[in-house]
């Protein structure tokens, strides 16, 4: 590869992965104050229904414990 | 020596006091020295004082002058180092064509200069897009076809952003400009590289364009005629050593890149 072109490359890539990184640092700092495009929740907020208890407390005695 | 503010007006100390710092910004945001002279003579003025300032290339000295009883203080401060905005530069002439007129007291003066200084709002992101269209006209001007100016474009954005990731990391303005003319230029010779147009040339030499110091010059000139000879020369020896850091980017760009005279 000759000297210009690689040259041309070099500054290329450095430059793309430094925007990349700024746009992602970016991003994620905004997504600490925002709302996430995309997002892996709960099962309770998949399957959430109105009306729905809102603390899920109530169903800790349904677990197997030392008291049975 | 100070007096304790009276009703409604200030004391000479608070008038030395809000000048000193008024000339700090107007200075440091790139106005003349004949704007400043203006301004803080206008504004002593609405306040019943004389204010002279004598403005160094890095310090601003000011002295107020009491119109009745003759007290008199005198303040020195360092010129804000801050980057050049025409925004703070014309809501601060703004500001003390108010005061002159007499529309705003001395509290809300203050203030409003807080306001203005600490608040000045550029979305970096759109002067970023509006330099890179300005370069990719001044390609046409210069007789670039549109494989140039679309080269040209993409230069001056990756430069600019270089250059704003550089300057927010407090990097020296000398060293940025060596960075960003390097990159610009490597970026503005892919014409040359790939042969995609016909003006290859025009696309290399206006890719740093966008860094060329014209403020500084015309600053430097404006007051080399009212005769602040000790600013012009400052000024102006700022800005030939940021465009000979300027022109060490683009020829170390150009002599890899194999174009024009290496």
């Amino acid at each position: 590869m000759n000297t210009p072109l690689f040259t041309w490359c070099a500054i290329v890539i450095v430059m793309a992965v430094m925007m990349i990184i700024r746009f992602a640092t970016s991003a994620h700092a905004k997504g600490a104050t925002h709302h996430k495009f995309f997002e892996i929740g709960s099962e309770r907020e998949e399957i959430f229904i109105p009306g729905d208890p809102i603390h899920v407390d109530d169903l800790k005695d349904c677990g197997d414990d030392d008291e049975f | 020596m100070t007096t304790n503010s009276d009703a409604g007006t200030p004391s000479v100390k608070e008038v030395c006091d809000f000048i000193t710092r008024y000339c700090s910004w107007l200075v440091g945001c790139g106005a003349t020295c004949i704007r400043v002279e203006k301004n803080v003579g206008r504004i002593a003025r609405a306040y019943g004082k004389e204010a002279d300032i004598s403005i160094m290339p890095r310090h601003v000295h000011v002295s107020v002058v009491d119109d009745d009883s003759h007290e008199s203080m005198t303040s020195i401060c360092k010129v804000k180092n801050t980057p050049i905005s025409f925004n703070i530069n014309t809501r601060l002439s703004e500001l003390s064509w108010e005061i002159a007129d007499g529309k705003v007291d001395f509290g809300d003066a203050v203030r409003r200069f807080d306001e203005i200084v600490d608040n000045d709002s550029q979305n970096c992101w759109v002067v970023l897009l509006l330099v890179t269209l300005a370069n990719a006209s001044f390609c046409r001007l210069f007789g670039g076809d549109f494989t140039a100016m679309a080269i040209v474009g993409v230069a001056t954005a990756v430069g600019y952003f270089l250059k704003l990731t550089m300057l927010s990391r407090g990097i020296d303005m000398r060293v940025v400009f060596i960075a960003c003319s390097f990159v610009s230029a490597v970026l503005g010779a892919t014409d040359v590289l790939f042969s995609l147009g016909d003006t290859p040339l025009v696309a290399l030499g206006t890719s740093v364009l966008y860094l060329v110091p014209g403020i500084p010059f015309l600053n430097s000139f404006s007051d080399m005629l009212y005769r602040h000879y000790i600013c012009a020369i400052s000024r102006f020896t700022d800005a030939v050593v940021l465009t000979c850091c300027l022109s060490i980017g683009l020829c170390g760009g150009m002599m890899l890149m194999n174009v024009g005279m290496f």
